[in-house]
């Protein structure tokens, strides 16, 4: 090696920095070259001058800094923390809990609503406007009319166990239920639920000769409510049955209108939470007893696991025999719209007809009207004054008797009534 | 003399200081400045050769580092961190000048500053006398004289390694690079310094 080789090893030399055989080797060379050995004192003697170089005095640079602070702006003279120690983990799990929350929330809240919607639109009907008739009796759907009397029973302990619950059961129900309303969205759902175990138990135990065919149409009715109340009439057959999942699409199709007390109808009926307050009025029992006769028949009760109901509204058919449908359609429109009640002309001869359920008992005065079913009248007239007249005509078996019935989400101010006009030849 | 910094004990209570600075406690900030603020100026005014610049360049970077202390990651010293802001500080001011003037014209026959003579000097050698006393205030005049014609990097180097007394690790740390770019860094900046004395030394 050369004496150059060796002084660019004296800068690590003089740090300790090279290794024994390299250290050794360096040392070996000054022993020998003189010029590299003044060269390495020099070299040591310039670090010891700087090492020793004097402190500089040391100005105080509080002042200038306090005044460089105190010129920031506030919220610059705030250390902020770290972007490292922020813990980005766990805001991260947060976030991605509440997104998930979202995602799964919604569309399940949506689908709760879809489902009551696409219901409502299965009718075929437009609710364009339905006042609120809350402070009139509710309407009583036909499922508690043609309940036992022992059901009835049960129902009516239960009903008062839902008025101590605090839900709107008063007669102005339209006054309390945009109170009630959000609880009982949820409350009453679960509590209807018990009422359908109840019914479940009575079809099986004291209504014999029930058909397995029904238990099989129940399972196939879409319905994912644990308060969905499917019924069954006797006289309806199984090939009925197979129709009752269309039973919507008839132009003349059995209906009580869904109770809604709301401005919108429409809107109210889609958001209607179910089994509200249907239970408001008590149900007389020498009515039960009347109707008791009617249902032969037996209710198919969904489980908790069923599908969404289909309809909740299930209008009331009926026939008028009229020489001139025009006349007759003018007549009943005109009428209507003094009760206020909407007319929706589906045809030439087929008219859905949404009164007040007040209402009914002029309408079934002022035009002779044949009701096609008797039990969905009945169940009408049960809410209906006790003077009200019993136009029951003759059943049509053109027309399919067979109805479904929800248990109704509040009772029903409105009636709702497919006619048809049968024009006479 | 150097100040070799981070004693294990200074090392503790600038921990806590920090940690007290994070949480926007201006009284502990006020203890690192106190604590370092000799440091700073003293790699400010050897990188710099003037004690004024070196003096703001000092409050700067304390500024900086309080403002900038919520992202000071505790793995390293506060020294460590404090002075490479100091550093990036003294660098932006050089290129401020070199834009300012066109291009560094320095000399060793310029007179430079060195910030002495105001308060006390390092009690370094016993009992100098009045001539010895002179002849070593002018050879470390000519010392930094040398040091600023010397390149940034070299310059940085012995600033850092043989003034201050740093490993060649936290030179490394410092500097943001290798600890091998260090190693032949100080051996090229020691030659040519040692070329710029020769005659001195």
């Amino acid at each position: 090696m050369l004496c150059a080789d060796y002084r660019r090893w004296f800068s690590p030399y003089v740090d300790g920095l090279l290794e024994p055989t390299e250290r050794a080797s360096v040392e070996a060379h000054l022993n020998e070259c003189s010029q590299c050995r003044t060269d390495l004192a020099s070299l040591q003697q310039m670090l010891s001058s700087l090492r020793t170089m004097d402190r500089p005095a040391t100005p105080d640079l509080l002042p200038g800094i306090h005044a460089q602070l105190e010129h920031q702006p506030r919220w610059r003279r705030i250390p902020l923390p770290s972007p490292l120690d922020v813990p980005w983990r766990s805001l991260a799990l947060v976030g991605t809990a509440a997104l998930a929350a979202i995602l799964i929330v919604i569309p399940a809240y949506r689908m709760r609503q879809g489902g009551v919607k696409s219901n409502a639109d299965s009718i075929g009907m437009q609710f364009s406007q339905v006042s609120s008739q809350a402070s009139q009796a509710p309407a009583k759907q036909s499922v508690f009319a043609s309940l036992p009397k022992s059901v009835g029973a049960e129902h009516m302990r239960k009903q008062a166990l839902f008025q101590s619950s605090g839900r709107a059961q008063t007669v102005d129900r339209a006054a309390n239920r945009s109170e009630a309303r959000a609880q009982q969205e949820w409350s009453s759902s679960a509590a209807t639920a018990v009422v359908v175990r109840d019914f479940a138990s009575v079809d099986h135990s004291t209504l014999p000769g029930t058909e397995l065919g029904v238990g099989g149409h129940v399972g196939g009715v879409p319905a994912s409510e644990p308060n969905v109340l499917t019924r069954r009439l006797a006289e309806s057959t199984s090939s009925s049955l197979a129709t009752s999942g269309a039973f919507a699409s008839l132009p003349s199709t059995v209906s009580e209108s869904k109770p809604v007390a709301h401005e919108q109808a429409r809107q109210s009926l889609l958001a209607q939470p179910i089994g509200a307050d249907f239970m408001a009025a008590p149900l007389p029992s020498d009515e039960l007893q009347k109707t008791e006769s009617a249902l032969v028949g037996r209710e198919a009760i969904s489980t908790e696991n069923a599908p969404p109901p289909v309809s909740p509204v299930s209008p009331i058919p009926a026939i008028w025999k009229v020489t001139d449908t025009a006349a007759a359609k003018a007549e009943i429109t005109e009428w209507v719209r003094t009760k206020d009640g909407i007319v929706v002309i589906s045809d030439a001869q087929h008219l859905a007809i949404t009164l007040p359920a007040s209402a009914m008992t002029d309408f079934v005065r002022r035009f002779p009207i044949i009701l096609s079913s008797s039990t969905e009248f009945e169940a009408w007239r049960i809410n209906a004054p006790a003077s009200s007249p019993s136009p029951v005509g003759r059943l049509l078996p053109t027309i399919a008797p067979v109805t479904e019935e929800r248990v109704p989400q509040a009772p029903a101010p409105q009636v709702t009534i497919s006619l048809e006009l049968v024009p006479l030849q | 003399m150097s100040n070799p910094p981070g004693t294990p004990d200074q090392a503790t209570d600038d921990s806590a200081l920090v940690e007290r600075s994070q949480r926007g406690d201006l009284a502990a900030f006020d203890h690192l400045v106190l604590q370092h603020q000799e440091v700073v100026f003293a790699v400010a005014l050897r990188m710099l050769g003037n004690a004024d610049e070196a003096q703001e360049v000092a409050q700067d970077a304390f500024v900086r580092a309080f403002r900038g202390i919520g992202t000071f990651r505790r793995e390293a010293k506060f020294s460590t961190w404090l002075i490479a802001i100091t550093m990036n500080l003294c660098r932006n001011r050089r290129r401020w000048w070199a834009r300012r003037r066109g291009v560094i014209v320095a000399s060793l026959d310029d007179p430079i500053e060195t910030g002495e003579g105001t308060v006390g000097r390092e009690v370094a050698d016993p009992a100098p006398g009045p001539g010895e006393t002179a002849a070593r205030a002018e050879f470390q005049q000519y010392l930094l004289k040398a040091l600023q014609t010397l390149e940034e990097p070299f310059r940085r180097v012995i600033v850092l390694r043989d003034i201050q007394g740093h490993s060649y690790e936290e030179i490394a740390q410092m500097l943001h690079c290798q600890v091998g770019t260090v190693k032949s860094r100080i051996n090229r900046a020691r030659l040519q310094l040692r070329a710029l004395l020769d005659g001195h030394v």
